[in-house]
């Protein structure tokens, strides 16, 4: 019962390793508590039982200073104990390190599309489409190599939906109209569990899939075969100059034109015209191109259409994804 | 015993009057007590039965008994029953309407005919939900998550408006309450020497006054939202779905203390009454559950760890939500430091509060793996938290409310139920709710998410044990309600004060007149001065 394999599955993302131990001492907090209380309490049920001589006489003591101060401050020290370990996890476990793989994540009633930019590569999870990677003998899911550090980038295209991997201690709820990160690294080959864990209707019990951890070897190959395939994640750029942003925006450095030059705009913080400052993220380019009013950047003027209705979503993350990478040393890769 | 064979034959609040009129329209607080608890009693049956229904369904991972989407309106119903028709009011409006102006030595609440307005439009809400349920019935869960609240079918709108409706309800009891404790205390009774139950009822009161406004508006904005489109929650249209996460736990986490506070007072009441000693740590429970009420207000975001909202915000929100541990460990530990030294007699309520005591501990504790951020990652949204939260409301709230039901039984009906078999009911409660529940950590830890209609077979051993206890569970509160309506009508009849409590209610007649006491009654000490020598009427430790 005190052992992390009774509580949960086997832990195997190398950036959650501390999660389990902090339950064990959680529960070693809980049973020991429980037994003084629970003892304690049959103790006096018994000893002070209605009938019994009574021994001492007087009132039975209303207060006692030592014995208060001393039960409010052990439980608030231990939890103090629990916050600063529970909150050191989280922080690391939050933040994907700088070198992590990036897959895409959408969710849609009811299954898991998983884009690869690195190898354009999309694969769709669908309970079908897992039947028949099986029948080939692929990899199923998810597909990830060992020992990489994963960055999943998650959005819905309709309600809400939760990307809940147990055996990493991995979830994230996927939105739609913005994105979320959650991030792992494999440390062992196999496969997992992937559920939905935020209600999405009827079939929110059958949006589950596989994580399938593979060598690094029989990931390329699996990325290799999947080249062949005709499913592929949108074209960036096509969207990019299909939908007319070059008439305003030019992508080569210090480029005047109506709106801002996008190069080199990712990661930077953009003056705004309200005088404030933005981190231009992932969630500041989709809100720029859906809603452009809302944030104008300083010496431009508000003229900007909406591209809401304009661009699925599939087009939009690329879009996002195709300016994310201007200006960048990897953007020409994309 | 004196007072009793002086007004033997004088009416008590049951026969002052007859027919169903003098019922459904009395100002009377006890009899709007007393309908509140057929009302609430009803609707736990109902909410129970569907309960039921869900278990059967997950006895087995494949989905067989019933289809997903009837599976997905049973446990949205069986979450809206519970949380706003039965425990939400129950304790303030079934005790607290009898109790509180009775301890208070008032002969009402403040604004009776308020009061009675208060029960009308809580079964108007309840025929707005149930008119939701007629017309087939809407998928939301309780929650009411957008978009998904937003874009799916059935009658949301209908439900919502019942929601909206029963907050009138439950912010008219609150203010009532509240100036009821303010001006009608009996001469005597200072703030601290005010019984425990009725600063829980205040906080309850505080909290229900300031929170139930934000769902109402809530509510509101998305029923608009679903009937016209203006874009608040909606992303599609320009609206923030996280935004309404904030508003909605805004109100139903302080919600949750709405449920859990009385239940504090009553336990406080019950372990100095059957224990027949002074409770320890009167201020620090008093003062606890003030400080419970200001920042449980503060920790609406411990929902949302993995919502997406601001690392910091969640580090702030994982922060306050074990502060608000504190008061809660100390109340526990008062309680039983009360025990001490006492004369404990293991009555019905007394074993009701050791029930109450195991289950909510186990419940704050695994509250504490969930305030932890790291933890909660893995654990949010699985059946850990679904484990965690019927530890503490059912475990805690319900459970206190029923020893609180047997330890005022006798002064609202002046009967007695057979004490030996609910005593050992109470031990069959005990034992099939941890059957029921804990396996459901258990699963919830090893990765099976709540609302799933089907699951992977390697869970199903412990669903299958939860659902065996369930039945159980069931049948034992079948038993219960059982042997307390024949107490009612037929159990022997019992004196003003049986189990020799001081606080006023014990004071006067059981059951007590329609004007609660023939004079009125001062205070000149604590509600738990024991031992007790002025009240003649109980010979101790029968």
């Amino acid at each position: 019962m005190f052992e992390a394999d009774f509580w949960f599955p086997p832990s195997v993302n190398a950036l959650a390793a501390g999660t389990d131990d902090l339950f064990i001492f959680i529960l070693w907090v809980t049973v020991i508590s429980m037994a003084v209380v629970m003892g304690t309490m049959m103790w006096f049920a018994y000893r002070y039982r209605a009938g019994q001589p009574i021994l001492k006489e007087g009132v039975p003591p209303t207060h006692h200073l030592g014995l208060e101060v001393a039960w409010t401050l052990i439980p608030t020290a231990i939890l103090g104990v629990i916050f600063v370990w529970g909150t050191r996890d989280y922080t690391a476990m939050s933040i994907p390190p700088p070198d992590a793989m990036e897959v895409r994540v959408t969710g849609q009633k009811w299954f898991w599309t998983f884009d690869y930019p690195s190898h354009n590569i999309r694969i769709q999870a669908t309970p079908e489409a897992t039947q028949r990677a099986r029948i080939a003998g692929d990899p199923v899911g998810l597909v990830v190599p060992i020992n990489t550090p994963i960055k999943l980038v998650g959005s819905s295209v309709d309600v809400i939906h939760s990307i809940f991997i147990p055996a990493f201690r991995v979830k994230k709820d996927v939105l739609p109209q913005r994105y979320t990160v959650a991030t792992f690294e494999a440390t062992e080959e196999g496969e997992y569990d992937l559920f939905c864990a935020e209600y999405c209707g009827t079939k929110h019990s059958g949006m589950i899939t596989k994580v399938s951890v593979v060598s690094e070897d029989a990931f390329a190959e699996f990325m290799a075969k999947e080249e062949t395939k005709s499913a592929r994640p949108v074209d960036g750029a096509q969207v990019f100059s299909g939908s007319g942003c070059a008439g305003c925006h030019a992508i080569t450095p210090d480029t005047a034109g109506v709106g801002p030059s996008l190069h080199g705009l990712y990661g930077r913080s953009e003056p705004l015209a309200d005088g404030t400052t933005v981190l231009a993220d992932e969630n500041y380019l989709r809100e720029s191109i859906m809603k452009p009013m809302s944030q104008i950047v300083q010496g431009y003027g508000a003229i900007m259409p909406s591209y809401s209705g304009r661009l699925d979503e599939d087009e939009l993350n690329a879009l996002v994804l195709y300016i994310r990478g201007l200006g960048t040393d990897d953007g020409s890769a994309l | 015993m004196i007072e009793d064979n002086l007004h033997k034959s004088e009416p008590n609040y049951l026969t002052a009057s007859r027919g169903l009129r003098s019922w459904l329209f009395t100002v009377d607080h006890k009899r709007i007590g007393v309908m509140y608890l057929v009302a609430t009693t009803f609707f736990m049956m109902a909410g129970g039965i569907l309960a039921g229904v869900l278990r059967m369904e997950l006895f087995t991972a494949a989905g067989d008994v019933v289809d997903a989407d009837t599976y997905n309106r049973l446990f949205t119903l069986h979450g809206s029953i519970m949380v706003f028709l039965v425990i939400i009011p129950a304790a303030p409006a079934v005790i607290g309407n009898f109790i509180l102006p009775l301890m208070l030595g008032a002969k009402d609440v403040a604004f009776p005919r308020l009061n009675l307005a208060s029960f009308h439009i809580y079964m108007c809400g309840a025929v707005l939900l149930l008119l939701a349920m007629i017309m087939g019935s809407f998928d939301t869960g309780w929650t009411f998550y957008t978009p998904y609240s937003t874009t799916t079918s059935g009658p949301v709108a209908w439900a919502l408006g019942g929601v909206f409706v029963l907050g009138f309800s439950s912010i008219l009891t609150g203010l009532n309450f509240i100036v009821t404790i303010h001006k009608m205390r009996a001469p005597g009774m200072t703030w601290f020497r005010m019984p425990l139950l009725l600063w829980s009822l205040y906080a309850t009161s505080a909290v229900q006054l300031l929170a139930t406004p934000v769902l109402a508006i809530t509510v509101l904005l998305l029923v608009l939202e679903r009937t016209i489109g203006i874009g608040i929650f909606d992303p599609n249209l320009g609206g923030d779905p996280i935004l309404f996460q904030h508003f909605f736990w805004f109100y139903s986490h302080p919600a949750v203390y709405i449920m859990i506070l009385p239940a504090f007072g009553i336990i406080s009441e019950m372990v100095s009454v059957h224990a027949q000693r002074p409770i320890f740590g009167y201020k620090g429970i008093a003062l606890s559950s003030l400080s419970i009420a200001i920042v449980g207000s503060l920790v609406w975001g411990h929902h949302m760890f993995t919502s997406g909202q601001s690392i910091y915000a969640s580090v702030m929100f994982s922060f306050l939500t074990f502060f608000v541990a504190v008061p809660t460990a100390i109340k526990v530990f008062s309680w039983v430091a009360t025990l001490y030294r006492g004369q404990i007699q293991l009555s019905p309520p007394m074993m009701y509060v050791f029930t109450f005591l195991a289950l909510f501990m186990i419940g704050g504790l695994t509250g504490v793996v969930l305030g932890a951020l790291s933890l909660d990652v893995h654990l949010h949204d699985t059946y850990f938290v679904v484990a965690h939260f019927h530890y503490v409301m059912m475990g805690g709230a319900i459970i206190a409310y029923i020893g609180g039901l047997h330890h005022w039984w006798p002064k609202m009906f002046g009967r007695m139920y057979p004490k030996k078999l609910a005593s050992f009911t109470s031990i069959l409660v005990f034992i099939s709710f941890n059957m029921t529940f804990f396996p459901m950590f258990l699963v919830g830890s090893r990765g099976m998410p709540r609302r799933y209609y089907e699951y992977i077979v390697s869970f199903q051993s412990l669903n299958q044990i939860a659902t065996v206890g369930a039945v159980l569970l069931g049948l034992s509160l079948f038993v219960t309600l059982g042997y307390l309506i024949w107490g009612a009508i037929w159990g022997p009849v019992v004196s003003a004060n049986p189990w020799n409590g001081l606080s006023l209610e014990w004071r006067t007649t059981s059951p007590p007149s329609q004007h609660n006491f023939h004079e009125q009654p001062t205070v000149q000490g604590g509600p738990y001065d024991y031992p007790a020598e002025s009240t003649e009427l109980h010979v101790r430790g029968t």
